[in-house]
């Protein structure tokens, strides 16, 4: 057995072991849950022994379980991503999605979905699987450069108020969903329902080779949050108490824009604008672990994880053989908890 | 209100961009019919200035020979050709009203889609006649020839038309008879998965060619299918439209690697994945014999005629 952590604000190797071993055993147990079930009745046991292009095999192996681990790697960048936002701009109420970092990667992304299959790209001598690397490059680039925005917009008032920063992500998801809207009038029938589903959030299993960027982002955002905890622990006693303590504040920032553009950026190519995740997961987290960011952020990506794999195993079976975009399950539980916790924070700034 | 400026002209390459087959999706969609108890009756003879706001309808009126009675279409309408080249009153989706009021209608023939109910009720209040007729199955199929037939003053024509295409159906059916029963999945979207479902003319299609339609596991018209699902209807054939020719991509090629992971599939196993070759599969009206032969030969790998002359 591990020795408990010391104290209630200790953070020990083992007690971020024991952090990782619950979670790892959550997610374990979500998994198993999300493959036991779906739409079509298939007895795992049946699946795992029989041969490799028996229905029950490729239903359980290469249907549901790609979908089941995207899930866990979608909903793990999404709350981690979240939870490293809360804490940087000290708002219950940041989210990726919120934020608009999400619309602004979905945006670029679909742009870059448009133009890949166009024969003016194969004629540039670009071959066609090349061409579909784009779409994560450029949501990438929408992520980072919505992060940017939302940076100038909010210091660009001196003080930034809770209400600048939601008010900025607002306008800019209005303004990402027009210009998705406008695109999407312009293309043809079978392409309008991939763009439709991606503006919702649907978890769409594209390929391997999809699946591994989501977990090579994921695994650069975990690194790079993980190396910015302790300074976004600083940064919870304010800036100027963060820079007595000698905390580089831009390096910070820069490093979590960065990580949270990386994560959607991987994210959003296979799942689309998957809302609320980044908002809730983070919460809930710290209820259970306390306020220490290197605690909040591993957490969140487990908590991120479990949520989505029962999010979507939702979403795959409550209409039968009808699928529901998973962001419709994620918004259904996020909407009234995001009217709670502005609630809470409007209460708050009164008493201040 | 004085409406002097010409409606401008939709972009071509948006137009045909669009093009494609728009239709079906709509008529997903459709739950918003416009109350029949508005229609109004078709004075004998016809109106001389019909503007037309979908596809099959301006297939129709260019079918009856009454294309000189179009004055304006929707951007989708790219069938015939020449209907390419008439003026454009707006997207099927979302028609224009002052471009229509522009143009100076005797009537306005549209069919029910999500988007053109507030502006048809708009015109309506403005005095302009607005008839909508239904295109989801083969029988509003004959019943808009009927309608479109009075309004451009060819009712018999119409009559004839709905005739022809109801024989040209009949015909693949008989060739259909000796043929084995496909199962067949008709898809129009990856990523999500989308799939032709229950009720519409594209189910009836494939019960024409003697396919039973697997998507019909779904709900609704157009069913977002679960991937497993189609894994366990295993259909025979796959008639994919998501990487289609018509809008680039790398057609019948890069659907077989889309499918190929699914190999317990009899379609994917037998290499039966087909891409749509035309718009017509999605767009009822007079077309809709043209589709069934291509679907026929889709799914049995043979043409009609090969088959009529096997006999």
């Amino acid at each position: 057995m591990i020795d408990a952590p010391r104290g209630a604000g200790q953070v020990t190797p083992a007690s971020t072991a024991v952090l990782h071993a619950v979670g790892a055993l959550a997610l374990s147990g979500a998994v198993l849950a999300g493959v036991a079930v779906g739409p079509v009745d298939v007895d795992p046991f049946a699946a795992w022994s029989a041969p490799v292009d028996d229905p029950a095999h490729v239903i359980l192996f290469r249907a549901r379980l790609p979908r089941v681990l995207l899930g866990a790697l979608v909903g793990g960048a999404l709350g981690l991503g979240g939870a490293g936002l809360q804490a940087l701009l000290h708002n219950p109420l940041a989210c990726p999605h919120i934020l608009g970092i999400s619309g602004g990667a979905a945006l670029l992304g679909i742009i870059a979905m448009i133009v890949a299959p166009l024969p003016i790209v194969a004629a540039l001598g670009v071959p066609a699987g090349a061409a579909f690397a784009f779409v994560p490059v450029a949501a990438f680039v929408g992520a980072l450069g919505t992060a940017a925005l939302i940076r100038v917009v909010a210091s660009a008032s001196g003080r930034v108020t809770p209400h600048t920063l939601l008010l900025t992500g607002v306008v800019f998801n209005s303004f990402a969903a027009a210009l998705i809207t406008f695109i999407n009038s312009l293309s043809d029938f079978y392409r309008s329902h991939g763009i439709l589903a991606w503006v919702v959030g649907t978890l769409v299993v594209r390929g391997p080779a999809w699946t591994w960027a989501a977990l090579a982002t994921l695994v650069v955002g975990l690194v790079l949050l993980a190396a910015t905890a302790r300074d976004l622990n600083a940064l919870a006693l304010g800036e100027e108490g963060a820079v007595s303590l000698g905390v580089d504040v831009g390096r910070a920032r820069r490093r979590v824009y960065l990580a949270v553009a990386v994560l959607v950026a991987g994210a959003v190519p296979v799942s689309g604008m998957i809302g609320f995740v980044g908002l809730i997961v983070p919460h809930a987290v710290r209820l259970l672990v306390g306020s220490d960011q290197r605690r909040v952020l591993p957490a969140s990506l487990w908590g991120g994880a479990v949520f989505l794999v029962l999010a979507d195993t939702a979403a795959r079976t409550v209409l039968g053989a009808t699928e529901l975009p998973v962001g419709v399950v994620t918004a259904l539980c996020g909407g009234p908890f995001f009217l709670f916790l502005l609630r809470r924070q409007g209460r708050r700034e009164l008493a201040v | 209100m004085v409406v002097t400026s010409k409606p401008r002209c939709r972009s071509r390459a948006a137009a045909s961009l669009a093009g494609g087959a728009v239709a079906g999706l709509v008529m997903a969609l459709s739950a918003v019919a416009v109350a029949a108890a508005d229609e109004p009756t078709p004075p004998a003879g016809g109106v001389a200035r019909v503007v037309s706001l979908a596809p099959s309808i301006t297939e129709t009126i260019f079918a009856l020979g009454a294309e000189d009675r179009l004055v304006a279409v929707s951007t989708y309408c790219d069938h015939p050709p020449a209907a390419a080249e008439l003026p454009r009153a707006g997207t099927y989706l979302q028609p224009s009203v002052e471009a229509i009021l522009g143009f100076q209608p005797d009537v306005v023939l549209a069919v029910p889609t999500p988007g053109n109910r507030a502006p048809v009720e708009q015109l309506r209040r403005l005095g302009v006649r607005v008839a909508v007729v239904a295109e989801d199955t083969f029988e509003d199929s004959w019943q808009a020839m009927q309608t479109i037939g009075a309004w451009v003053g060819r009712p018999d024509e119409a009559e004839a038309l709905a005739t022809r295409v109801r024989g040209e159906i009949d015909a693949v059916r008989d060739a259909a008879k000796d043929r084995p029963g496909r199962r067949v999945l008709f898809v129009v979207g990856h990523d999500p998965l989308v799939a032709a479902g229950e009720g519409l003319f594209v189910d009836q299609l494939i019960e024409v060619v003697g396919g039973r339609n697997v998507g019909a596991v779904g709900r609704g018209s157009w069913p977002r299918l679960s991937l497993e699902s189609v894994v366990a209807a295993a259909p025979d054939v796959i008639v994919d439209g998501a990487m289609g020719t018509e809008s680039g991509g790398g057609g019948e090629e890069a659907l077989r690697l889309w499918w190929e992971p699914y190999r317990s599939v009899p379609a994917v196993r037998d290499g039966n994945i087909r891409a749509q070759r035309s718009n017509a599969l999605l767009r009822p009206g007079p077309r809709l014999g043209v589709a069934a032969r291509e679907l026929f030969e889709l799914v049995h790998g043979v043409s009609v005629s090969e088959e009529e002359a096997s006999r």
